[in-house]
């Protein structure tokens, strides 16, 4: 007689599927996160503030766009290169699927891009611009931001106009020359140089004649700005024309140091930025600023998140981005007056 | 015969024993255990910059118990509604806690309620305990009031008039302490006007108006964003009111230096966000140590902005 299977043989690999199941529909059910490390040269500036609130809306409109979770990790480097080092290496070991480099010390990238090789792990740098040698170092290490130069010419740009307009209003002396004071970002950083130069070469190629009365850094601060600014009031009593200043934080000092030094904003000197942040678009609109440049916070989060979304897909980040040698991705600056300020609120 | 009992007892002991060893190295649960703590950081305010401390304290946090953090700022600052949404994105997202920062406790009750039954929620400014939320972080609203309408009685004669900042309408932490500040100003004799924000102008664009149409003595801003705005419209005003109130940014700080604002309630901003995260992470592993007493603040005029203690509210992260 042929024996039948016993049921019973049955009974424990059932309980077995049973038991083990829902444990493996749970985890197959957990939306992907992508994580994304960020390191900032330091919070506090105005515009990298910006950058980093625009990556995280934006970080957020992707993941309803393409149902995942992009958990972005912001550090402080607090103007440290060996504490930003140390924020790269943690974002490496919790497993970073991608890193972001604002980096302290633009001739310090080679460590962080080795770091990041070795865990082949994509690294993009923004608007602090590595050495070329070492974005060359590996093919995944990528650049976003704006050429310096074109915001010192834009900025020159905004003067030159005035001056050539009415040369009277901006003349404190009346002596027919463009007495000016240059408010400069940390010293030896590439764009402070950069804008510096090209924002005087502007007005030189133009015929005006300049006279610097003086130039100082300030880091790219405000209350710096405006300790360095109160000085040149006393030293310059009625004679400065127009402050140039390499960013807007610096910018807002040295209206800071005006208005309380009782100027009221008829008597401040033409005073022009770059960045277009918030609260210089806000003194453009209040007449205490007469001009800044856009370096564009929100495109720079666009195209960052363009190419963390090529790496996403693992299509060619040329194709995500337009790219500049396999490496630059450029933005242009713009300048902002109070002529066009609406389009910039 | 023998050969069946042996079936019978051999298959099961081997299903056992496969059975221990999946449960016991399941790779599905070890990557599970290895992915760190998610926290989602939902504030009131749009512009991050306001709460910049808190912030950094909250990503100390992070970064000392291996959390990630997921900060959703709403487009536009106050709106229950936007805050409501993303409570429940987080919550169908998996995130292990939410820290939030609630514009209007009635009308988020609900949605704080459903979300504790699936996640952990602590609030910061504004307790929830009763929807809900597993712990609170912040000052004692109430007290805080109280303590900023009693600094202004002495600037401000019987029946001088003083101006409160209902800059986040609704049932809040931030209203608490206006209705408390409110009680001891009328107590003794002030007029109490308050100023709010309309369906038409923020509060930035109404102030002016306000301001002119009828001068206040003094005036009272119960949050940062508020007493940044306060600032910025007396400044060229002429006799210029006092001000008072609490927050302590950058803004605040150069404000009260340079003499516009009189004096402010400061909590240790860095501390509040760093302890919020702790809490949560306290709840979600069920530690205990969740529930914080209320945060100490101290008020702090331009005379007394430069000694030590002070400093470290003004100034939390150094650079």
């Amino acid at each position: 007689m042929k024996q039948r299977f016993p049921l019973s043989y049955l009974l424990l690999p059932v309980l077995l599927l049973a038991l083990l199941l829902p444990a493996g529909c749970g985890r197959d059910a957990r939306i992907q996160t992508v994580r994304v490390g960020v390191a900032l040269y330091q919070q506090e500036d105005t515009f990298i503030s910006t950058v980093a609130q625009n990556l995280e809306l934006l970080a957020r409109e992707e993941e309803l766009a393409r149902t995942i979770k992009m958990n972005l990790t912001l550090a402080d480097g607090r103007g440290s290169q060996s504490t930003q080092n140390d924020q790269v290496d943690r974002f490496l070991a919790q497993g970073c699927d991608i890193i972001c480099v604002n980096i302290v010390d633009r001739t310090a990238a080679a460590v962080i891009i080795d770091k990041a090789q070795a865990a082949d792990v994509p690294v993009i740098f923004f608007n602090r611009e590595p050495v070329m040698e070492d974005l060359a170092r590996w093919e995944h290490a990528y650049y976003v931001g704006s050429k310096a130069e074109q915001a010192g010419r834009l900025q020159g740009g905004i003067v030159k106009n005035a001056w050539q307009a009415d040369a009277a209003a901006l003349d404190q002396n009346g002596d027919g020359v463009l007495q000016y004071v240059m408010l400069e970002g940390e010293p030896g950083h590439q764009d402070a140089l950069l804008r510096t130069e090209y924002s005087i070469q502007t007005l030189t190629q133009a015929g005006i004649p300049v006279e610097k009365l003086a130039n100082d850094t300030a880091n790219w601060q405000r209350g710096q700005a405006s300790l360095r600014m109160s000085q040149w009031l006393e030293e310059f009593h009625g004679q400065i024309d127009v402050v140039f200043a390499n960013n807007d934080d610096m910018a807002l000092g040295a209206i800071d140091a005006c208005l309380s030094a009782g100027m009221d904003t008829a008597s401040l000197p033409f005073i022009v930025g770059v960045d277009a942040t918030p609260p210089a678009l806000a003194a453009v609109a209040e007449g205490t600023l007469k001009g800044t440049v856009q370096n564009d916070a929100a495109g720079q989060a666009e195209k960052i998140l363009d190419l963390i979304g090529a790496f996403i897909d693992g299509t060619p980040v040329e194709d995500a981005v337009e790219l500049e040698d396999g490496k630059y991705a450029w933005l242009p600056y713009t300048t902002v007056t109070a002529d066009n300020l609406d389009a910039f609120l | 015969m023998k050969r069946k009992i042996l079936l019978q007892l051999v298959v099961p002991l081997l299903s056992l024993c496969v059975l221990f060893l999946l449960l016991a190295f399941d790779p599905g649960q070890a990557h599970a255990d290895e992915a760190p703590l998610e926290v989602s950081i939902l504030h009131r305010e749009s512009d991050s910059t306001l709460w910049s401390a808190a912030r950094q304290g909250m990503e100390q946090a992070a970064a000392d118990m291996g959390v990630e953090l997921r900060f959703l700022a709403p487009s536009v600052s106050n709106q229950a509604e936007e805050q409501e949404n993303l409570l429940s994105r987080e919550v169908a997202g998996g995130t292990d806690a939410i820290v939030l920062v609630p514009s209007d406790q009635s009308l988020l009750a609900e949605s704080v309620a459903a979300a504790s039954t699936q996640t952990v929620v602590i609030t910061m400014e504004t307790e929830m305990a009763d929807s809900g939320a597993a712990a609170f972080v912040g000052v004692d609203n109430a007290a805080l009031g109280e303590a900023l309408g009693q600094a202004v009685l002495n600037g401000v004669y019987v029946d001088g008039t003083v101006l409160l900042l209902n800059s986040v309408p609704g049932s809040n932490g931030i209203s608490a302490r206006l209705e408390a500040a409110a009680q001891v100003l009328e107590g003794a004799g002030r007029t109490v006007r308050i100023g709010s924000p309309s369906k038409a102008l923020g509060l930035s664009e109404a102030l002016p108006s306000i301001l002119a149409a009828d001068p206040p003595d003094a005036i009272i801003a119960f949050e940062a964003d508020a007493l940044e705005l306060a600032a910025a419209a007396i400044q060229g005003m002429n006799p210029r009111p006092l001000l008072y109130g609490m927050g302590a940014t950058d803004t605040i700080a150069a404000h009260l230096e340079q003499g516009i604002i009189t004096a402010i309630a400061a909590q240790n901003e860095f501390a509040a966000g760093y302890l919020a995260v702790d809490a949560a992470v306290r709840a979600v592993r069920r530690e205990a140590g969740q529930d914080t007493a209320p945060l100490a603040y101290t008020l702090v005029r331009k005379e007394t902005m430069y000694h030590p203690d002070h400093q470290k509210l003004l100034f939390p992260v150094t650079r």
